[in-house]
């Protein structure tokens, strides 16, 4: 913003002070003849004309009552002046009816009290009709001057206005945005801590019961699984925070190193004593990040949710490459045990709010026939 | 007395009776056609002192006029704001259509400036008449003629109408 919008009051104080001053000097010069009455008044209206431009405060009632006093005295002494004193009325009467946060009346009626008065005044010397006539005009355009410089300073108000709104959408936009960044952190958390802790209680579920059993070997076996568990869990939180700090988002993930992924999960599947029937038709190609990113985890998550609801029981993932388009469908039985439904847990939310950010792409999770299926078709590039 | 003088009595008479009776009743707020009346007192009066050629425009005719000026607009100014409004009843509505079978713009209020609008156009021609009397006294002839007494209740009119658009166009957004 520059300077002088910031203070738009400076220039026109500079302007109104140099006439202030201008009409004293003529004054002093031309009218030091007339009767000492004209003289005072006349300076009277300028020293409040000039008081006014020093008075910081415009609301003030001082300043409100500078500028009558400034009008008034101005008017009676603008006929005995011959219209020099004209200047500090034009300029009051603008300045009143210019000041947006005043009714309108009262600027009008100032004005209208400085006409009345420029004829009373008048009325001790001998003037032209003519030039009473002009004076009655210089007021007339004041107020046509005073409406204009008005309705400036409203539209002046009102584009600032729009401008703090405009800050205020954007805070909120803002805030939009970090809240959105918040909820992708906590999906990755849970989907990273649920997938890896889930898998060890599992384990050392098994470890305890083995133990009690006093199958030692076998529970050793189990330790190391859960070793290996815990280790891959903490790579993968580490890849997730990694993931926040510099974003990974854009760059594509290759072929290879998304079935790169999909093996890691299956193996750990495997390795909590899961059974996986795997399969993919169609050619496998390289991914968007977000993409990639969608698929491995709606894949870990579907397999935590079948270890959970559906322990032991063989998980069928299948993931079809068509021309634009891959597709992921992990189901699993549904076993008595577990309630008919739809298990409501934060990974599925995670889940369905990951894929519905991007375009084109849906997630079902239902029961069909007995299994419990989750579909995720996305767009491929 | 003169023909002049008989005129002037008549039209403010006329005048008065007119008005003084409007001030009093309700009637529909119809601000697009309150301003007729001033545009057409107004344009008749200025015809007519623009064809009185007998004397010319002195300081004092203007000094005066200047003041009767001020002082009608005033008053309308005050008129206009001390009138009061209420949503005009369906009665009133249909009455207002058949007298006015061509009118198209809905009318949603109508207004009253009662008992003290009453006082104020009388206050309007006492003040008018105290200074056309002043008037002659101090030798203005243009003060008193039927074209200036006809601007000044056009100034009167047009004031009070101004006063009047400001306040209904602010009810309407409240109403909005």
């Amino acid at each position: 913003m520059n300077p002088s919008a910031s203070n738009p009051g400076m220039l026109s104080k500079v302007l109104s002070l140099a006439g202030a001053l201008l009409v004293g000097y003529w004054l002093i010069r031309e009218f030091t003849d007339e009767p000492v009455w004209v003289l005072v008044v006349s300076l009277v209206s300028l020293v409040a004309w000039i008081a006014f431009i020093f008075v910081s405060r415009e609301r003030s009632v001082v300043s409100a009552l500078l500028i009558i006093l400034s009008a008034v005295t101005g008017a009676f002494a603008t006929g005995p002046t011959a219209g020099l004193l004209i200047g500090p009325v034009i300029a009051a009467v603008l300045t009143m009816i210019g000041m947006p946060h005043r009714p309108t009346w009262h600027g009008v009626v100032l004005a209208l009290a400085a006409a009345v008065v420029i004829p009373i005044g008048a009325l001790s010397v001998d003037i032209q009709p003519l030039g009473l006539v002009s004076m009655e005009g210089g007021l007339a355009i004041a107020v046509i001057a005073g409406f204009s410089r008005r309705q400036i300073r409203v539209t002046q108000v009102q584009s600032l206005q729009l401008l703090e709104q405009r800050i205020v959408v954007e805070e909120e936009k803002a805030r939009g945005a970090a809240l959105a960044e918040r909820q992708t952190v906590a999906r990755d958390i849970h989907d990273v801590l649920a997938h890896s802790l889930g898998g060890l209680v599992l384990q050392l579920d098994a470890v305890d019961a083995l133990l009690e059993a006093g199958r030692v070997d076998d529970a050793a076996v189990r330790v190391k699984n859960a070793r290996a568990m815990a280790a891959s869990g903490l790579a993968e939180a580490r890849r997730a925070v990694d993931a926040l700090r510099d974003d990974r988002r854009g760059e594509p993930v290759t072929a290879p190193e998304f079935r790169r992924t999909i093996d890691e999960l299956l193996a750990a599947h495997l390795s909590l004593g899961g059974s996986v029937d795997f399969s993919v038709t169609g050619t496998d190609r390289e991914l968007d990040f977000d993409v990639a990113e969608a698929l491995r985890r709606t894949l870990q998550e579907s397999l935590t949710n079948a270890r959970k609801h559906a322990p032991g029981a063989p998980v069928a993932v299948r993931v079809d490459w068509s021309r634009r388009r891959v597709e992921l469908e992990v189901s699993n039985p549904v076993t008595a045990a577990v309630p008919l439904a739809a298990p409501a847990g934060h990974g599925l939310v995670g889940m369905k709010e990951r894929v519905a950010a991007l375009d084109g792409a849906s997630v079902d999770a239902a029961f069909v026939d007995g299994r419990f299926v989750v579909h995720t078709r996305l767009v491929t590039s | 007395m003169t023909i002049q003088t008989l005129i002037n009595v008549a039209v403010i008479l006329v005048l008065v009776g007119w008005i003084g009776i409007r001030q009093l009743a309700w009637r529909p707020v119809e601000v697009a056609r309150m301003w007729r009346m001033p545009l057409i007192l107004g344009v008749v009066g200025v015809i007519t002192v623009s064809s009185d050629t007998s004397a010319a425009l002195t300081t004092l005719d203007i000094t005066l006029l200047v003041i009767e000026l001020a002082v009608s607009l005033g008053i309308g100014a005050l008129m206009g704001s001390i009138a009061r409004f209420r949503p005009i009843s369906a009665a009133a509505k249909a009455a207002h259509f058949a007298k006015n079978p061509k009118d198209t713009t809905d009318v949603t209020l109508e207004s009253s400036t009662g008992g003290w609008g009453l006082g104020l156009w009388i206050a309007f021609i006492v003040v008018r008449v105290g200074i056309d009397i002043w008037a002659g006294a101090v030798g203005s002839t243009i003060a008193a003629s039927t074209g200036v007494i006809l601007i000044m209740v056009a100034a009167n009119r047009f004031s009070r109408t101004a006063v009047f658009a400001a306040r209904t166009s602010r009810v309407a957004v409240i109403h909005s």
